[in-house]
């Protein structure tokens, strides 16, 4: 029934204007996400672009922030990585298009949003980095699987280790598979309820064609699925998804596991814990956290950095 | 004696002489969920004799992502069953139609992995098109149909989606 409200409201108000932006949102012309003036202070290859022999050997992590977001959706890892001190190198990119005004943000398409994922992976590896992982939450998963689907790495350095943070395949909100229908009325959507802080990081007005963009890479990426992606021999998957997440559907958990084909079957694992958080390894700016989800956070730090440093 | 009695006053309501039921459809139909699955199976569909003119039916369906988007793919395995009643519009031989559907989905997820995830939710859906009759016994329906219940990412099968079109090719057979 919703859908029906919904279509209505498009026939009625047909909104396809410009949202109403303030210097307070991110998608305005005052704040811009802060990879954009320090690059070096979030990506590695900007870091440490001549790194010694014993620094090429060491974990470094390239992690992709979700559709909206910007770098910050990863701070939490970086920062418990740092204050740990588990000698694991964290590289936050920011995806094409993001963080910067709502204006490049309707300009862009998802192989922009990669590009940034694919640049630094490749600067990388020129610079001799040879231990290198991914990691993507909500719609970077689909932008790294696609590399895999594309054979990108058939002829480099294969990734050793791919986490996944609640990967979108299916949103949970199922009119996304009518925006092509409906988008071009609507101009844009608004999001939900935001944070002050979450909304300097994160776009508040979602234009109609990058959802459309955010459509056409879910779908690709599922029938690539259907079809099957073979990962390289070296390369181990984890899955996280949240059973009760707002945002992506847990389907997407069973189609990327059974899509997905490593050399062992072993070397892919799929977590599906009892919570209600979109992207758990981000908790920062989130109106309600409990002792639970901060319990939870840990746990998956761990893990991962646990898999990063792990000999196999 | 009373059941038998409350039946034959219904019968006599719309017309209708059991012994003297008009059609048996039986036929194939063709699925296609906008931005997720292919599913396809068989239908039955039974139009009593003089009801409402002949224009309603009533029938049950039997579609699957097994004899569609899963053939020599990952997709998920999904059956559908579905109790439906159709109106068309005019006994011509072309002419507009609405179904409802209401049934019940059965997801297979292939492993104990993901017992945390609803493999089953019910189904209510509306659709509107169109039905031509031929000149032998065969009968085509077109339409475009709108699932009133979907997932929620929560709860229920995610590879529900709302809008999907359909396409029925129905044998008939007097009775």
């Amino acid at each position: 029934m919703k859908y029906f409200i919904l279509i209505a409201a498009v026939f009625i108000i047909g909104c396809g204007g410009e949202p109403n932006i303030t210097d307070s949102d991110l998608d305005g012309n005052v704040l811009f996400d802060p990879s954009l003036y320090s690059p070096e202070q979030f990506l590695i290859s900007r870091f440490k672009p001549n790194p010694t022999e014993e620094e090429k050997q060491k974990p470094v992590i390239i992690v992709a922030h979700g559709y909206t977001a910007t770098t910050f959706e990863w701070n939490e890892f970086k920062h418990y990585v740092d204050s740990t001190q588990a000698d694991v190198l964290v590289s936050q990119v920011l995806l094409g298009g993001h963080g910067r005004t709502y204006q490049e943000f309707k300009n862009s398409s998802w192989r922009d949003w990669q590009t940034s994922i694919i640049d630094e992976y490749q600067l990388l590896v020129q610079a001799g980095y040879r231990n290198i992982s991914f990691a993507g939450s909500s719609t970077g998963g689909p932008l790294i699987v696609n590399l895999f689907a594309q054979s990108f790495f058939k002829n480099s350095i294969e990734p050793k280790h791919v986490f996944l943070i609640d990967p979108i395949i299916v949103p949970s909100n199922k009119s996304l598979s009518m925006i092509g229908i409906f988008g071009p009325m609507l101009g844009y959507i608004e999001s939900g309820e935001m944070t002050a802080e979450e909304r300097k990081h994160w776009y508040k007005f979602r234009p109609q064609e990058t959802l459309q963009e955010l459509q056409d890479i879910i779908t690709i990426t599922r029938k690539d699925l259907e079809s099957g992606i073979r990962f390289p021999n070296s390369t181990h998957v984890s899955i996280y998804k949240s059973l009760y997440d707002d945002v992506v559907d847990r389907v997407s958990a069973v189609m990327l596991y059974n899509g997905i084909e490593t050399q062992k079957p072993e070397m892919k694992k799929v977590s599906l814990p009892h919570s209600g958080i979109h992207v758990i390894t981000r908790l920062e700016g989130r109106a309600n956290v409990t002792e639970q989800d901060r319990v939870l956070q840990k746990k998956v730090f761990d893990e991962m950095i646990q898999d990063l440093k792990s000999k196999q | 004696m009373k059941g038998i009695s409350t039946v034959i006053f219904i019968c006599s309501l719309f017309n209708y002489h059991p012994f003297f039921a008009d059609e048996l459809h039986i036929g194939l139909r063709l699925q296609q969920s906008w931005n997720m699955y292919n599913e396809n199976g068989i239908t039955l569909e039974f139009t009593p004799n003089k009801l409402l003119n002949d224009q309603l039916s009533f029938g049950a369906t039997y579609v699957s992502s097994r004899f569609g988007s899963t053939i020599n793919s990952n997709a998920i395995i999904q059956d559908n069953i579905l109790l439906h009643s159709t109106y068309v519009f005019s006994s011509s031989s072309i002419s507009p139609l609405v179904r409802l559907n209401a049934g019940y989905c059965f997801a297979d997820y292939e492993s104990a992995l993901f017992d945390d995830i609803d493999a089953s939710m019910s189904l209510l859906s509306l659709e509107a098109g169109a039905r031509y009759a031929f000149d032998i016994p065969l009968k085509v329906q077109a339409s475009l149909g709108y699932n009133l219940i979907t997932s929620d990412g929560s709860s229920g099968i995610g590879t529900v989606y709302p809008l999907f079109i359909q396409c029925t090719l129905l044998w008939s057979f007097s009775l």
